[in-house]
């Protein structure tokens, strides 16, 4: 005889009784079972996404849009922003660290700017600089958007 | 009189070299182009024109408002310290009239209420990023429970003497102070008598610089790249670093071994312009590093939609009087619809093959050090004809066996005039004109690459997903998935099956 406390209620159970050792003998291998099913089923996911890289490329199955370039032209806007002097001054699109310049200019702040820059598809964001001002943009619906608005929400 | 004294003041002003532009008044109104009216917008038009608003806001609230549909709004002006809330101008060379503007305060309530106004020196030598001096206090206004300016109060302080008219720089602050409560001051129409002389480019808006500009076309030298030379300002290289690599095969309209290494060229272009914004000239370099064919194929690309005339020359090509090449006076090829530039006409006679099948595709076979090239297309600059960065588009292509319209593009990018339009769709090819779909074979495969930096290709009849083991993923996933697939990342490469050089 067992005697166990479990829901607030003491139970009683008698393990001289086959029926009853038998009923806790499935209930005990029950999470075993369960574990061993859940491993099949991550082992199945690992295998589907491991087996199905193509390796000759007269096999490759591509979307019929897809670009193979690994650069793209992105499309860089500047909001211009009309001031009392006239201001010129080089505008530059770079790498977030400065070191790989994409683009380099000259602009007049208060006009507006749509063109195009090479980009390579690996760049998620860059840093736009004109003047002294630096803002860093990450990359849009393919766009690049600037504005000289600042950041700043004090000075 | 009068005129010869107008005339030499506007010879003075001429000298002096600078436009004469007033600050404008401070109405919390005005919004950037292309932008909207909002608390947010407007604050920020102003902050972007060097006003400095610290603690301050622009509110709607009808209750509040002094003039117009917007206004300012101090802290809670319940500190007596002239830092807590203020506005203050951007560097002005003073004049002479009052400031004025105009204010009430938000509720009953509050022990003081005070306005400090105060003007500070440009110090170039300070050690703050703003390079400002030294402040002086020169005016306040207070009141007192039960004497709180409720309703719009005009208020008007002269500009000390010592400031007057002055060449030099100054910034005004105008603090909003006081002690008990929690009313606020509401301010609008503030107005500073004073020549802008802040540079809304500078981050820290400092007073416009005397740029140095050695040959006088606008770009400062600190920015030119060509700082002595009038006609160029700035380099915009292709990539950006280091060098593009173009990797072909060449049995288009069929398919090959997929080993892209046909003939494989890496350059960088320069596109120079001037301080016009304007294309003077494209510089390239490039190497022909390998050719993994037999046939002799020849190199050239197209500039979409530029127009020939564009072009007033081209040095540094190298053909070798193939009869299909046929060029105009000023090097492009002729009967071209847009501008089109033949590199070579035999990749053999760049890159001899110093011995055994192809160049630098076997490692079993002698290396040759591939072949540089300087190209130099120089463009018409002048007023109506320049063009602009933006109409500078590389279309690349190879051209096959010495026959000129069998031409191998980048997968969708367009033929040129030249191009045999009657092989489309033929072989595996299923190029068609009318859709816009280039160079891709009926399964959607391309003919060529083209990658953003230096890579080295696989070793002969070595299938590139061989090679490179994550190209896969990257076109099966449409792009999605490593997009990053040519680096030299880990288990990106195998490079057992990558030509590397002795």
């Amino acid at each position: 005889m067992i005697i166990f406390f479990t829901f607030g209620k003491l139970i009683a159970i008698d393990i001289s009784n086959p029926k009853i050792m038998k009923k806790l003998f499935l209930i005990a291998l029950l999470p075993v079972l369960l574990s061993s099913c859940k491993k099949d089923l991550i082992e199945k996911a690992n295998l589907d996404t491991t087996q199905k890289v193509t390796t000759e490329f007269k096999k490759l199955n591509v979307n019929e849009n897809f670009d193979w370039n690994s650069s793209s032209m992105v499309d860089f806007k500047v909001q211009g922003m009309q001031t009392l002097t006239t201001i010129n001054r080089t505008l530059k699109v770079s790498s977030v660290a400065g070191d790989v310049t994409y683009f380099v200019s000259t602009h007049q702040m208060d006009q507006n700017l749509e063109t195009k820059i090479s980009l390579p598809k690996i760049v998620k964001s860059v840093k736009v600089s004109y003047g002294t001002l630096e803002k860093e943009v990450t990359l849009s619906s393919n766009q690049i958007n600037f504005n000289f608005l600042p950041a700043s929400t004090e000075e | 009189m009068k005129k010869l004294i107008l005339s030499i003041a506007l010879l003075a002003s001429s000298i002096a070299g600078f436009s004469q532009t007033a600050l404008y008044t401070l109405d919390c109104e005005k919004f950037a182009n292309g932008s909207s009216a909002s608390s947010a917008n407007n604050i920020g038009y102003d902050r972007a024109q060097c006003w400095g608003l610290g603690s301050f806001s622009y509110v709607t609230t009808p209750a509040l408002l002094l003039n117009g549909s917007y206004s300012g709004q101090s802290n809670q002006a319940s500190n007596l310290s002239i830092t807590s809330s203020w506005i203050k101008t951007p560097w002005i060379k003073p004049g002479s009239a009052n400031i004025t503007f105009k204010h009430k305060i938000s509720a009953n309530n509050g022990t003081i209420r005070r306005i400090v106004l105060s003007y500070i020196a440009y110090d170039a030598n300070a050690a703050s990023a703003w390079k400002e001096g030294t402040l002086v206090r020169f005016d306040s206004v207070s009141y007192a429970a039960g004497s709180l300016p409720l309703n719009l109060t005009n208020v008007s302080f002269a500009l000390p003497a010592a400031i007057r008219n002055s060449a030099n720089p100054y910034k005004i602050l105008i603090s909003f102070v006081g002690s008990g409560g929690n009313s606020r001051f509401i301010v609008d129409d503030v107005f500073v008598d004073g020549i802008y002389v802040s540079d809304p480019s500078s981050a820290y808006c400092l007073p416009v610089p005397t740029i140095q500009d050695a040959d006088s076309d606008g770009v400062a030298d600190a920015d030119d790249a060509y700082p002595n030379d009038a006609t160029r300002a700035y380099n915009n290289y292709i990539p950006s670093s280091g060098f593009s690599t173009l990797m072909f095969e060449d049995l288009w309209p069929t398919t090959g071994d997929y080993d892209f290494n046909d003939l494989v060229i890496v350059g960088r272009q320069n596109i120079v312009l001037n301080a016009a914004n304007k294309v003077v000239e494209i510089k390239i370099n490039m190497k022909v590093k390998a050719i993994g064919a037999s046939f002799h194929n020849g190199f050239g690309f197209q500039l979409d939609g530029v127009n020939p005339s564009k072009i007033t020359s081209v040095t540094g090509t190298n053909t070798h009087n193939a009869a299909w090449v046929t060029t105009s006076a000023n090097g492009t090829e002729s009967g071209q619809t847009f501008a089109n530039i033949i590199i070579f006409d035999d990749a053999f006679k760049i890159l001899p093959s110093p011995g055994g099948s192809g160049v630098n595709v076997d490692p079993a076979n002698p290396y040759a050090t591939p072949a540089e090239m300087n190209i130099t297309i120089s463009f018409n600059t002048t007023v109506g004809e320049a063009i602009a960065l933006s109409n500078i588009s590389f279309n690349p292509y190879l051209i096959v066996n010495q026959e000129r319209g069998k031409e191998v593009h980048l997968a969708g990018f367009a033929p040129t005039t030249k191009a045999n339009a009657s092989l489309f769709g033929t072989g595996q090819d299923d190029t068609n004109l009318t859709t816009g779909k280039y160079y891709k074979s009926k399964n959607n495969l391309p003919w060529a690459l083209a990658v953003p930096a230096e890579i080295p290709y696989p070793k002969t009849k070595i299938d590139f997903l061989q090679a490179y083991k994550k190209f896969a993923t990257w076109a099966e996933s449409n792009g999605s998935s490593f997009s990053d697939w040519y680096l030299d990342l880990s288990d990106y490469r195998d490079n057992t099956k990558l030509y590397t050089a002795p």
